[in-house]
Order: C-alpha cells, then structure tokens, then sequence
C-alpha cells in the first residue's frame, strides 16, 4: 500500500466513522421504542401505542436522511452520482424538502411557514432536497424550540430562490455561527462534501447573512 | 423512614434518546429523574445549582458540539455521582473511565444493556454505594421467575427452573431446596443469598429459615401469638410463619384482620 493510499484510507475512515456516529442516533429511538412496543404493547394505552409509532415513524425518517446521503456520497466519491436537474412543480419540491425536515420541525415544535411564489424550479429531486434538509436540520439543531421558520421559495428572474428565516434575531445569531462553522469543516464531513457536489450540479449560489432574519438564501 | 432513591440527571440532546431512557427507567422504581439537560450550559447551571445530591449521571458525549466530559469537572465536589455515558461516539471509552463512570454504552440501547449498566452502580467505590445503590443492583441482579440455574445435585449439575422450587430451608451454612415434584436437595450458601436472587413478586420469605414459592401456597392459618401456619402445595407438614413475617405478608398481600 502506498503512503498516498494509507493517508486515503485515513481519511475515509474518519468520514466513515461520521457516518456512523450520525446514523446510530435514529436507531437508538428505532430500536428502543418498537423493542418498548413489542413488550409492552398490551399494556400500553392507545394514546402510548401512538406517541411510540409517532418516534419510530420519525427516527425512521432521520435514518432515511442519513442512508441516503451515505448512499449519494459513496456514489460521489466513486464518480457514479448522476445529478439531472429537470424542471419540476415547485410544489413537489416544497413537499420533499418538507418530508425530510419533518422529524426536527416535530421534535422542536417549530411553527413552520412555507411560501410558495414560483410554478416550478429547476431540480434534482432525488438529491437536491436532500442536500437543503441536511442543511436546514443542522440550522434546527440550534434553534430555539417552539419559534417560528419561514421557508419561502421565489422566482428571481427566472432562478429559484428558497430563503430559509425566522422570526427573531437572537435564534438566527445563535443558530448562523454554528452553521458557517459546520460548513467550512467539509473535509472531514461528507454531508457537506455532497452539499456542495449537489450545489455545484445546480450551479447554486449560498448567502447567509443578507439580514439579521435570514438563516441562508439559495438561488439556483 | 422516606423510601431510598437514586437521584437521577439525563443529559442528552436527543429528544428521541431521552424519551427512550425516561421509559427504560420507569422500570427502576428506585431510579428517580431529578432533571434532564439537552445542552451543555443548561446541564452545567443543573449540576450547579441542585442542592439534592447527585446519585447517577446520565451523559451524551456530544451536546450539540459542546464536549460533555467537560461537565464532570463541575461534579468533583460531589464525588459519589456515578457516571452513565449513553452516546454514539466510540472514540471516548478509554477516556470515559478515567472518572466515576459506571458504564459506557454505545447507542442504539437496548433495555438489557441498560439493565446491565445499572446493575453496576455503587460498584465503582463500594465504601460510597448507599443503600439505596445498593437495593438497585440487588434488584437488576434478581433471578427472574423464568429463569433457570444450574445446580449441583448428587454430584451431578442439572439445570433447575426458579418456578420449579416449591420451597427453601436454611441449614447453618447449607440450604435444603425442594422442588414441586419432590425433588430434595442440599446447596452450600446462606438463605439470604437465595432472597437476594429470587423474584420478589413469586417467593416469600415467612421465617429466618424458609422461604416459599407465593404461587404454591395453599392456605395460611392463624397460629399462636400472632404467627401463622402455611400449608404448601405437595407438602404433608405445614410450615410456620414468624410473628414478623405474616405482620409483612398481611401488610403486602392486604389479608384482613380475620386471620
């Protein structure tokens, strides 16, 4: 093996090793509450029985988020991540990016706002939204529970444009800090190194500090 | 006399984690959660300002970026809190014993490896464990009813079912176990090992030298100066249950006053 091959594997181990910290989170509430359902069912009220399926259903989700991104960044690195951005109903891309971003909007209580000015956009739908939800849960990760987030998506002369703000200054100069520092740590993140792949493939463009409500702005 | 607890701290800033802990926990009745924390400021002014004493911490590593192993310099004031890490990281293990630390599990948890973990509070300094620890890893050591243990009888081991013992004498230092279908035989140990391990929901003890299977008992009388007569299942001679014991078994089973 190669000193360049050794000084790879490295890395990839400590990407990996990300991944792996990332996914067993999910599984911690998968396991636990259907183990907690499975022993205790008949004792459980159906209000119990419910809230557990509520958490299952949710940390499914997350664990959805991160096996797809696993599986996109494995494709990437090997060069066999195909991103074909089509034009496609903006409602649709609204309702993706949202299905993704349930489990944190839940979990914090926040009361969501979405807004949408544009017919279509222009995206890939399999990765793109993908992308934006890391990206949005990690903004969600450091907000304050129980706030207000808007999530508006534009038309800007013919580009798309999703403005992600919220409502108080204080929760956007909390959550901006930690964001700006999650994003310039990409060499040892893969959910980063494919926010960017992704980014690049739709031409995108981030700002994060166009005022003191907007989280990030992007335009595509 | 209040009932001894083990004040109990989640830090953990998974909400999904936690809730899964909290219903873990409801299983140790002595395990009572005196605050939870899900950042690394709002677990630090916890620990600060509870006057109660700290019986378990329950740690993540990671608090939304913050390192929790910084917290337990704030406990070195309160030397007898045990330390559970619950986290995803792997890396911290071999640092996460340099303290008081009890544990150290790797999510996903399961309610066994839980168990596990808890069994070992009040292990890690036994001159500090308090009662109440110590009642807790009695408790998550118990046998259950289901359980089997191997014996050695007559030179020979045999697994035994714990339903199967009908009853259990002590001896000095032996114990003579019987078993429902008239099985006898003599194990080296004190009685009280044998309470420390049955399930307490299935075996009684009614004298300082018998305990029982609750579920093979047939009737109990009323002896002289308050003691009582037990007629088990598969027994032709009823046993006595002291003064101290049938006052416990009336109390415990709510038996009315007409015995």
């Amino acid at each position: 093996m190669s000193d360049q091959s050794v000084s790879k594997a490295s890395i990839d181990y400590t990407l990996l090793s990300q991944f792996a910290h990332d996914t067993r989170g999910p599984f911690n509430g998968l396991l636990g509450f259907s183990e907690l359902l499975i022993k205790q069912f008949d004792q459980l009220s159906a209000a119990q029985q419910l809230d557990y399926l509520s958490i299952i259903n949710q940390q499914a989700i997350r664990s959805y988020v991160h096996t797809q991104t696993f599986i996109a960044w494995v494709k990437c690195i090997s060069n066999n991540l195909k991103i074909l951005p089509v034009t496609v109903d903006s409602g649709e891309f609204m309702a993706a990016l949202l299905k993704l971003i349930q489990p944190e909007m839940s979990t914090k209580e926040i009361d969501l706002q979405t807004q949408i000015m544009a017919k279509t956009t222009t995206s890939d739908l399999s990765v793109l939204p993908l992308a934006i939800a890391n990206l949005l849960n990690h903004c969600l990760k450091y907000a304050t529970a129980g706030i207000q987030i808007n999530l508006d998506l534009l038309n800007n002369e013919g580009k798309a444009q999703l403005i992600a703000s919220c409502t108080n200054p204080e929760t956007k100069a909390m959550v901006q800090p930690e964001v700006k520092r999650w994003l310039d740590s990409a060499s040892q993140n893969p959910v980063i190194q494919l926010f960017y792949v992704v980014l690049n493939a739709h031409q995108a463009t981030i700002t994060m500090d166009d005022d003191e409500r907007t989280f990030f702005k992007l335009i595509w | 006399m209040s009932k001894p607890v083990i004040n109990t701290i989640i830090v953990e800033d998974d909400a999904a984690s936690v809730a899964l802990l909290t219903e873990f926990l409801k299983s140790f009745p002595l395990i009572n959660i005196i605050g939870k924390a899900s950042r690394y400021k709002e677990a630090a002014d916890l620990i600060g300002t509870l006057s109660t004493e700290i019986d378990l911490l329950i740690l993540d590593i990671d608090l939304e970026g913050a390192n929790s192993l910084d917290l337990i310099k704030l406990l070195r004031e309160k030397p007898k809190t045990d330390i559970l890490f619950v986290t995803s990281f792997t890396e911290f293990a071999v640092k996460a014993f340099e303290y008081n630390t009890i544990d150290y599990i790797v999510k996903p948890i399961s309610f066994e490896r839980l168990s596990k973990a808890l069994s070992r509070i009040g292990s890690v300094d036994e001159s500090t464990a308090s009662g109440a620890k110590q009642e807790v890893v009695k408790d998550v050591n118990r046998l259950a009813f289901s359980n089997m243990i191997l014996m050695n009888i007559n030179n020979e081991m045999k697994f035994i079912k714990i339903s199967d013992i009908n009853f259990i004498e002590a001896k000095g230092n032996y114990t003579n176990v019987a078993l429902q279908d008239g099985t006898k035989f003599v194990t080296y140990g004190l009685i009280k090992v044998w309470e420390d391990k049955l399930p307490l929901e299935d075996f009684f003890r009614i004298h300082r030298s018998t305990i029982v299977n609750l579920h093979n008992v047939l009737k109990i009388e009323k002896g002289t100066y308050d003691t009582g007569i037990l007629y088990l299942k598969g027994e032709s001679n009823p046993f006595e249950v002291s003064r101290n014991y049938f006052s416990i078994i009336k109390n415990k089973f709510k038996l009315t006053s007409t015995l």
